[in-house]
């Protein structure tokens, strides 16, 4: 073995260390994101807020426009409801508190959509 | 001299394999959309290489959807009172009168039905409309209606005066006052068409997700059976059951997804065509088959029936499996979905699959 080959194999071995370590980290960090509970808000399709719910003490009121009407959101510790809505069935309203993973709050007049993402690798869940 | 050649030689096949195996692990780009259409939120999601590609097959699968659902509505439009003009419609109000030729979709949908009618004894019905229409499902202020004009709409409801002209692609009511809701069958049927308008466009990996009623291309990004949860009819964001499923689709009825209380008792959207009030014998049921539309059929229909009629019905039937809670907590479901299906019921269920 040369000095050069010598270099060469000390910095292949470093690369596949540095890379180990980089996929390591990524896969840590993307695992952790599953985890917390992340209220996302959703209008006419599109994703407006995302939310962490595992914030303590949080509290705060959301106004936003849905497709009829303004429409509030309430977040009280680590769960979320619609306060009011402008929508004939009030189905969104009375639905009340969710903060599990999974849960969600449709109001369809509204084309609103709040919900918890889910932590447990399902693709999807038929209801 | 040679020596050099070499070089280069060794350096272009690495460059070749480098680019194969980047091309090979291409990291796939996932595409979502979601849109409120027949009346609830639709989710789809498509994997593949090219975005661009993607987002217009998602595209032409929503305007399949759209399509559908223009067809079979049979509600006004929102803040109208006046019906939308769809084929729905105009078999309903020439009920009686003479037949209407229909979209090739609409009439698949009513020989499906019509087919599906005979084999669920009666348990499923297209022509269930004026009874709906008492109930008041589908508008804003449902009601127990009075007993005894239940027992009147009833004689609305008769499959058998469904009358389907294939050669001409026309349907008729056989009786004025009839009516039609396809509300069973259209959104899985829509879900199906859709899915076929992925595929037309080269996609080989999908999730749809039309309320709750789910149909899956292929495999997962990951190249495994997508997972799918079962709602825990009982517990909101609690699963019973986990699925695994490739190129199928997955479609539950359960007495809580649409309802309203009265007197203390729940009433659910989901009628006994015989009877003319909700089905009282399940909790949910979900159907595993091939077909979004068959499985929207059937979920309707086996709510309707008590659990060992439909575990009979479906040893019948091909490529058909089911998962069903009943009223008093038994979880049953057909032998096909065993090393398909992981359980997570808890004590609140009693598994009644160790027969």
């Amino acid at each position: 073995m040369t000095k050069a080959d010598k270099y060469l194999v000390a910095g292949i071995l470093f690369v596949a260390l540095i890379s180990v370590v980089l996929f390591h980290h990524n896969f840590l960090l993307s695992q952790s994101r599953v985890e917390g509970g992340q209220a996302c808000i959703e209008v006419h399709g599109k994703l407006i807020k995302k939310i962490d719910l595992s914030e303590k003490g949080r509290k705060e009121t959301i106004k936003l426009q849905g497709v009829m009407g303004p429409a509030t959101i309430e977040i009280a510790g680590n769960r979320i409801r619609m306060l009011d809505a402008h929508c004939p069935d009030q189905i969104c309203v009375r639905r009340g508190w969710i903060g599990k993973p999974g849960e969600s709050i449709v109001c369809i007049p509204n084309e609103i959509n709040i919900y918890i993402e889910r932590g447990d690798m399902l693709d999807a869940v038929t209801r | 001299m040679r020596k050099r050649r070499l070089i280069w030689f060794v350096l272009g096949a690495l460059l070749l394999g480098f680019v194969g195996v980047s091309l090979y692990f291409r990291r796939p780009v996932e595409y979502r959309s979601d849109q409120f259409l027949m009346d609830t939120l639709v989710s789809i999601r498509v994997f593949g290489t090219n975005e661009e590609a993607l987002r217009k097959a998602v595209g032409e699968a929503y305007a399949e959807m759209h399509r559908i659902a223009d067809l079979t509505d049979n509600f006004p439009a929102e803040g109208t009172t006046a019906n939308r003009e769809s084929d729905v419609n105009r078999i309903n109000e020439m009920a009686g009168v003479k037949p209407v030729r229909v979209d090739q979709d609409v009439f698949t949908m009513l020989e499906l039905a019509k087919s599906y009618h005979d084999l669920a004894d009666g348990a499923f019905d297209v022509t269930i409309g004026p009874v709906m229409r008492l109930w008041g499902f589908g508008g804003n202020s449902p009601h127990v209606p009075r007993a005894a004009d239940i027992m009147a709409s009833l004689v609305f409801v008769d499959n058998a005066r469904l009358v389907l002209n294939r050669k001409e692609q026309t349907a008729f009511l056989g009786k004025s006052g009839m009516a039609l809701d396809l509300g069973a069958i259209a959104k899985g049927y829509a879900t199906e068409k859709a899915l076929q308008a992925l595929k037309r466009n080269g996609i080989k990996k999908a999730l749809i997700d039309a309320g709750g009623n789910i149909r899956v291309l292929g495999t997962n990004a990951g190249g495994e059976a997508w997972r799918i949860g079962i709602k825990n009819p009982l517990k909101s964001g609690d699963i019973l059951a986990v699925l695994s499923l490739k190129d199928s689709a997955a479609v539950t009825s359960g007495d809580y997804y649409r309802y309203f209380e009265s007197g203390g008792r729940r009433y659910n959207h989901i009628l006994n065509p015989l009877t003319g009030y909700p089905a009282a014998e399940n909790l949910s049921v979900t159907v595993v088959t091939k077909d979004a539309g068959l499985a929207d059929i059937l979920s309707t229909a086996f709510f309707v029936l008590n659990a060992e009629k439909v575990l009979e019905v479906v040893e019948k039937l091909e490529g058909v499996d089911v998962f069903l809670v009943t009223v008093d907590r038994r979880i049953l479901y057909s032998p096909g979905l065993k090393g398909r299906i992981e359980l997570r019921a808890g004590a609140d269920f009693h598994n009644d699959q160790s027969r």
